[in-house]
């Protein structure tokens, strides 16, 4: 790493590696730096200088534990209303329109601001004979059968239009709101999903959909089989459906995908609360020692979610201990404990990282 | 071999896409990652620990509350960072806690009148721990506002035009501000 040789106190400071040593003391980077410091001895000085300029930044005042953050998260969770908060001084509005400036993106067609402008366009798209309306003005979810046999759970605040019949080649809604589908499975008729921003296409899967109107991100999580989404844009560029298309995302089970509407964006994760995709007896969660790859290996299966592993880093980790009742996360939170490593979700993969085990 | 790196804002922004669509997981996470930072960040204008904690508190609340409607930002820490400030100082205000100092015009320093001892910059032998005390004095000799900057740029590790968003001012300014905080690093630390 040479180029660290002629780094000055603000590049060090601002360095990601160097900061994780100084401020968080991961082991990977303090490892290297120590080593790194043994290799260039003559650099001593301005690292010793730009590690204490960020220590004496980080005038630690508070430091409230684990159980004390966990104990906020839960009055967070229960706050009542904003209105009834203790600060109950500043207007609704005032606070989101301070919001927008932060963010500094592009407020759009919110409809607090442009009433007018956000319930045009699912008129505008599908202004046709034989299309049928359904809107949901109660506060329940609608079930809705189509001729196809499919299921549509319409939410409350939402509507959907859709021609009565469908088309031969393909089937299509067209969605304001969010919906649950759960789309019989035809081959030479795939389902699509129209709303303002993106496009959703399946042969037979049950997924939601969430594009309000006024929302700044359309959503699509997947229940069961794959999907693709598309942005509306690069498909209104592509003449034929069947050309190949740009910018598509593809998801399985449990992944969602968001598209913020300003950044023109998709982002891929992995669901709130993943479900198992795949039967696996519970007994298959009773280890002992059990290599932590083969661990990893199962909740991919399981879940159907790939995790990443650096299997060299991993080979003397082996774990005992029952997981059959935690969620995927909490299991991973304990994998992760035990076997001193960490991970990350990156692109709706799960990333190990790990320092290995004696 | 290259050192190993997190891209935490990747990281901050799953998480804050996780919890607009409604996990108290994701909640949980960027409280634990993030709310001793912003009450230190709080405690830098209004000094009460109780108060800054609230204002913390305050901040996560309304995130939660109003989830659906609020975007994604481009980066999670700059927007906490700047609703924690907005919400201290107006509080603050509003409370009577904090005088109108903080709009105070910059002193300008005249660093040669500062009285520092000449062995100041012979660091070789010493431990990061002294220099550490060193550095702390020497940044509250800063007016507010460079230190603020130096805080936003170097600690948190934000760019200028978050930084100039969280303050309220331009980006030449923060540049500016920057520049003449790190003059004095300079002259006393021929290394740097």
């Amino acid at each position: 790493m040479s180029f660290y040789r002629s780094y000055q106190l603000e590049d060090f400071a601002r360095d990601e590696s160097f900061r994780q040593w100084v401020l968080e003391h991961e082991p990977i980077n303090t490892q290297f730096w120590q080593e790194w410091l043994v290799e260039n001895p003559d650099c001593r000085q301005k690292v010793h200088l730009a590690k204490a300029f960020l220590l004496a930044l980080e005038e630690n005042e508070t430091d409230l534990s684990e159980l004390e953050l966990d104990s906020i998260t839960e009055q967070i969770l229960q706050a009542p209303p904003t209105s009834s908060s203790r600060f109950r001084q500043f207007p609704l509005l005032q606070w989101a329109a301070s919001i927008l400036l932060l963010v500094g993106i592009g407020w759009g067609g919110y409809s607090y601001f442009s009433p007018t402008v956000a319930n045009e366009s699912l008129t505008a798209v599908v202004f046709k004979k034989d299309y049928l309306e359904q809107a949901n003005p109660t506060e329940r979810v609608q079930q809705i059968t189509l001729q196809d046999g499919s299921t549509v759970s319409l939410y409350p605040k939402s509507r959907i239009r859709y021609p009565q019949p469908f088309r031969s080649q393909v089937r299509e809604v067209y969605l304001e709101g969010k919906a649950f589908f759960e789309i019989t499975k035809k081959t030479q008729q795939p389902f699509w999903v129209y709303t303002d921003h993106i496009s959703t296409q399946v042969l037979g899967t049950s997924f939601w959909v969430q594009a309000f109107s006024e929302a700044e991100e359309a959503k699509v999580v997947v229940k069961t089989g794959r999907v693709s989404v598309f942005t509306r844009k690069d498909l209104e560029n592509t003449s034929t459906l069947s050309k190949t298309m740009k910018a598509g995302v593809v998801l399985s089970p449990n992944q969602q995908v968001a598209f913020s509407i300003p950044q023109e964006r998709f982002l891929k994760s992995i669901v709130e609360t993943p479900i198992a995709v795949v039967k696996t007896p519970l007994s298959n969660y009773l280890f002992e020692e059990t290599p932590v790859y083969q661990v990893f290996d199962l909740i991919q299966k399981t879940y159907g979610i790939s995790v990443i592993y650096d299997a060299k880093a991993l080979e003397n980790c082996f774990i005992t201990a029952t997981l059959t009742d935690e969620s995927l996360f909490d299991k991973l939170d304990l994998i992760c404990k035990i076997t001193h490593s960490t991970y990350e979700i990156v692109d709706a993969q799960i990333i190990v990282h790990s320092r290995g085990c004696k | 071999m290259k050192p190993f790196e997190t891209s935490t804002s990747h990281i901050d922004n799953q998480l804050w896409i996780q919890l607009q669509a409604g996990s108290e997981w994701a909640l949980g996470r960027l409280v634990k990652k993030y709310f001793n930072p912003l009450q230190n960040y709080g405690c830098k204008f209004v000094p009460s620990e109780d108060f800054v904690k609230d204002c913390v508190q305050e901040v996560f609340i309304e995130v939660w509350q109003r989830r659906e409607r609020l975007s994604t930002p481009i980066s999670v820490r700059a927007y906490l960072l700047s609703s924690v400030r907005k919400k201290v100082l107006r509080e603050g205000f509003r409370q009577r806690i904090l005088k109108d100092e903080h709009h105070e015009i910059d002193r300008v320093l005249d660093w040669h009148s500062l009285e520092l001892p000449h062995e100041w910059a012979i660091i070789e032998q010493e431990n990061v721990e002294l220099l550490t005390q060193k550095i702390t004095m020497l940044l509250d000799k800063l007016p507010k506002r460079q230190r603020e900057v130096i805080y936003l740029q170097f600690y948190q590790n934000l760019n200028r035009d978050e930084i100039a968003q969280i303050m309220e001012i331009n980006p030449q300014s923060v540049s500016n501000l920057v520049q003449s905080a790190l003059k004095v690093f300079r002259a006393h630390w021929q290394v740097i």
